[in-house]
């Protein structure tokens, strides 16, 4: 790009449009300084429909999901966007029901940010975002279709699975929401429940019997755990996925939870800009199109490995490399061990 | 003039008020500012009260739950005052756990509570051994400007006589208990203290329901509580300039008489509230 | 946990009656009318209060005072213990939240090396204190003469179980279903907050997002009104603070 062409574009994007034109990333997360110039590279090239990785504005970066990684955890995953990497482990621990819901078992959430991840979560640095992202999952989870809750009870009033899910987030490399979500899934698509039997004897006292078989266990239906797109908009489109670079360059994103039928469970606005509700509308709309290459083929895969063991995983493959949905991408699996999934929903860099 | 006199020499300022036996806001050393009183206005809460004594405003709403009574105390129920200055009522604040001021409030009221006896925790007893009511009283303080303490236990007795519980029966088949939103019951109030404050000026003047500026320029505060029997419930004096006996029961003498101004106003507050009704 | 030698001491565990109440009773409906009223607190920069319908909010503004680095706004938004029915809860933090709706309206560029605080807490929450919330700290932000494109008003709307959208619900309407909260630059045409939760089909969220924005406008010339009578209030006596 010349001089005279970034004059012209910096004088058409820094239109009298007060309330947009801040510096800066959206919220506290990890952010990356970026000069006026590499801003407005980035924001032409989108304009184009075209990124500075090659990809289009709705397009995915590979995302990799690894399932079964920490061994002592009732289900646990690892999940990797671009540089995003992000682990989760589920515990599953016996607990009393709430009061509100005697008949139910329930689900608490901690995000950790690993000063490993980026020097601004040292000290207490990373404890708001964690706060944050985990207000964002409870939300998500807070309806009656995303996870059954009642299968987690053991017994009304006295007895229940409490699902502790910790997340730990090991690199910040943009579009963290999603990365978490999607991690949270694969964890609970993992986790094994031991079945438990409640012996009671004559006086009524009672005693739980663990089941020693390991693969007599219970597992979580999730297809309808929703998963986050975030959509950031830059200049006068939206992206998803954004990297470091593409979120200094918005101002503010839109934060969608869906499931895979297309509903939406959660919306939030975030970072400090404001957005015309045309844009939001349009957000809103997008989804469809969005979940329908990356949701409509992850939860398939899952769901119907329901219950597989690492030899059964592979035999899922052809399941979604024939799905019509990705005729146009180019996408690698490959199965590693403990079942570990790796695509790509990015166009071939020739394809464009 | 007199601003930029103000502003230099906040202690001459006030003397020289003083000298004329008035106050820069046009008070007299005895006279209290306007006090108001809101009853009932936090529909969420068991019993709340707003009080206002000038620009200090607190609010008080008391919440009443279940709890298992102590084992050495199985008929005592509890009464937990907190008092909460936030960031709201005055820049001085910082957000977090409770400085030393809010929890010198806190122990006072609870101080109160205990001394005079206003309330026999044994009435907050539901099921001895099991079960028993645990009063909540929350302040918050939303403008802040002096003589916090008064305003507090205003806003306290006025918030307890508006707290209504329900009835509350235990199930003998379950054990659990059942409660009856219809039929309420008002609190048993023995006695209403009521407290009254005064700043010490130059160890001489003595002000009764100090500013925030009067209580910054200061020499000694005194807060005495009274009950209704011109019975002392509790003193408290922090350090500061002393006191001579005479002084301590000039003070004690207007405890009294605004023991009976406060006290006229919440039964007439409470008269305006069941009116409405 | 240490007990905390900064508090009274109260029991360690206490529920709320009204989990023992036999069957919750729904609240009347009764038209939810506003009442705002800015610039009432002696100490703070800027202030204002709202109410509608029995929510009521409290708003306080601090500065600018001076700060290191470029200018922040210090959000903090709370609610009172017993606020709520039921449960006495312990106070949410929403501070976030309401920094995201606010951050769009203030010209913070106009403060360089300062700080602006809001701090706003609910003092009843009978539905919408969020929204409510975020039209409070803008009223209470433009009483403390802060420079500011448009006021930040909030809107909230839940979906009933029949399907049915309801603008500003209640608390026990809110805990049915569906709901969205929005807030909106009413003069640039602009959301500057958006928080939907509960399951929202096909294009239910746009539906509801059109109607809560209508909600906003309507709300926009009541705040107006307090902030031209807050500042006739101002002007015969200006040094009444």
């Amino acid at each position: 790009m010349t001089a005279m062409e970034t004059g012209m574009v910096s004088n058409r994007y820094s239109v009298s449009r007060p309330f947009t034109s801040g510096r800066e990333s959206c919220s506290g997360m990890a952010s990356v300084q970026l000069s006026e110039a590499e801003k407005v590279y980035i924001l032409h090239g989108i304009q184009d429909d075209l990124r500075v990785d090659g990809r289009g504005c709705e397009d995915y970066r590979c995302i990799e999901v690894e399932t079964d990684v920490v061994s002592n955890t009732t289900g646990s995953a690892r999940v990797k966007i671009g540089h995003t990497d992000v682990l989760v482990g589920v515990k599953a621990e016996m607990g009393i029901p709430k009061l509100g819901s005697p008949g139910e078992g329930y689900v608490e959430f901690f995000v950790d940010c690993s000063a490993n991840a980026t020097p601004e979560f040292e000290g207490r640095g990373g404890e708001e975002l964690g706060t944050e992202i985990a207000n964002v999952l409870y939300k998500i989870f807070d309806n009656k279709s995303s996870l059954n809750l009642k299968s987690l009870c053991i017994q009304p009033r006295e007895h229940c699975w409490v699902l502790y899910i910790d997340v730990l987030l090991l690199e910040c490399g943009g579009n963290l929401f999603d990365t978490i979500s999607i991690a949270v899934k694969a964890a609970l698509f993992n986790a094994r429940i031991p079945k438990v039997r409640v012996l009671e004897d004559e006086e009524g006292a009672k005693d739980f019997e663990l089941s020693d078989d390991p693969y007599d266990c219970m597992r979580l239906n999730v297809t309808n755990v929703p998963c986050i797109v975030t959509l950031s908009r830059i200049g006068h489109r939206h992206v998803v996925d954004a990297t470091l670079q593409e979120e200094a360059c918005s101002l503010a994103s839109v934060l969608v939870s869906v499931t895979s039928k297309g509903v939406l469970t959660c919306m939030r606005k975030l970072g400090r800009g404001s957005l015309d509700p045309e844009s939001i509308f349009e957000m809103i709309e997008c989804r469809h199109k969005i979940l329908r290459q990356f949701l409509g083929a992850i939860p398939a895969f899952w769901v119907q490995g329901k219950g597989a063991t690492r030899g059964e995983t592979s035999t899922q493959v052809p399941n979604f490399t024939h799905s019509s949905l990705f005729k146009d991408k180019y996408m690698h699996l490959h199965t590693q061990p403990y079942s570990a999934v790796c695509m790509s929903l990015s166009r071939e860099s020739t394809a464009i | 003039m007199a601003a930029g006199f103000k502003t230099v020499e906040p202690l001459e300022y006030y003397r020289k008020f003083l000298k004329e036996s008035c106050r820069p806001d046009g008070r007299e050393l005895t006279q209290f500012r306007t006090t108001t009183i809101n009853i009932g206005s936090i529909t969420t809460a068991d019993g709340s009260a707003l009080a206002k004594l000038g620009n200090c405003t607190v609010i008080c709403g008391i919440k009443a739950e279940f709890a298992a009574p102590l084992a050495d105390t199985p008929s005592k129920g509890y009464i937990v005052p907190n008092v909460e200055l936030t960031p709201l009522c005055s820049s001085r604040f910082r957000p977090g756990p409770p400085g030393e001021e809010a929890q010198m409030a806190s122990q006072f009221i609870a101080d109160v509570i205990d001394n005079s006896q206003m309330i026999l925790k044994e009435d907050l007893c539901i099921s001895s051994g099991k079960l028993v009511w645990v009063l909540y009283c929350d302040f918050i303080c939303l403008d802040y400007d002096g003589n916090l303490l008064d305003t507090c236990v205003c806003a306290l007795v006025a918030a307890l006589r508006n707290v209504r519980l329900p009835a509350v029966k235990i199930n003998e088949d379950t054990g659990l208990a059942e409660v009856n939103l219809k039929t309420t019951s008002p609190l048993k109030i023995l006695k209403h203290p009521i407290a009254t404050s005064f700043a010490v000026f130059d160890d001489t003047f003595l002000l009764v329901d100090p500013t925030g500026e009067e209580e910054s320029l200061a020499t000694g505060l005194l807060t005495i509580v009274m009950d209704e029997d011109e019975r002392l419930c509790s003193i408290r004096k922090p350090g500061g300039s002393a006191l001579s006996p005479e002084k301590l029961q000039e003070c004690i003498s207007r405890a009294i008489t605004r023991h009976k101004e406060v006290q006229s106003l919440v039964n007439e507050v409470l008269e305006s509230v069941k009116s409405e009704k | 946990m240490a007990p905390d030698s900064r508090r009274v001491r109260g029991p360690e565990e206490s529920q709320s009656p009204l989990l023992y109440v036999p069957c919750s009773e729904a609240v009347a409906e009764v038209p939810r009318a506003v009442f705002a009223r800015a610039g009432l607190l002696s100490q703070a920069s800027g202030s204002a209060y709202l109410e509608m319908g029995g929510t009521k909010v409290l708003c306080a503004v601090w500065g600018p005072r001076g700060a290191p680095g470029r200018c922040r706004l210090q959000c903090e938004l709370r609610w009172a213990p017993f606020s709520r029915r039921g449960p006495r809860s312990s106070p949410r933090q929403a501070g976030l939240l309401l920094q995201e709706s606010l951050e769009a309206a203030v010209r913070l560029e106009r403060y360089p090396r300062a700080e602006l605080a809001v701090w706003a807490l609910v003092l009843e929450e009978r539905g919408c204190g969020l929204p409510l919330a975020v039209s409070a700290a803008s009223l209470a932000l433009a009483d403390a003469g802060i420079e500011m494109y448009d006021l930040a008003v909030g809107g909230g709307l839940s979906r009933g179980p029949g399907g049915q959208l309801q603008p500003d619900p209640l608390d026990t309407e809110e805990e049915s279903g569906a709901t969205v909260y929005l807030s909106l630059l009413p003069a640039l045409n602009q959301v500057s907050g958006l928080v939907c939760s509960g399951e929202w089909e096909g294009d239910s969220a746009v539906e509801a997002i059109k109607l809560c924005m209508e909600g906003c406008q309507r709300l926009y010339p009541v705040l107006q009104q307090s902030l031209v009578k807050a500042t006739k209030r101002k002007i015969p006596e200006p040094q009444s603070g």
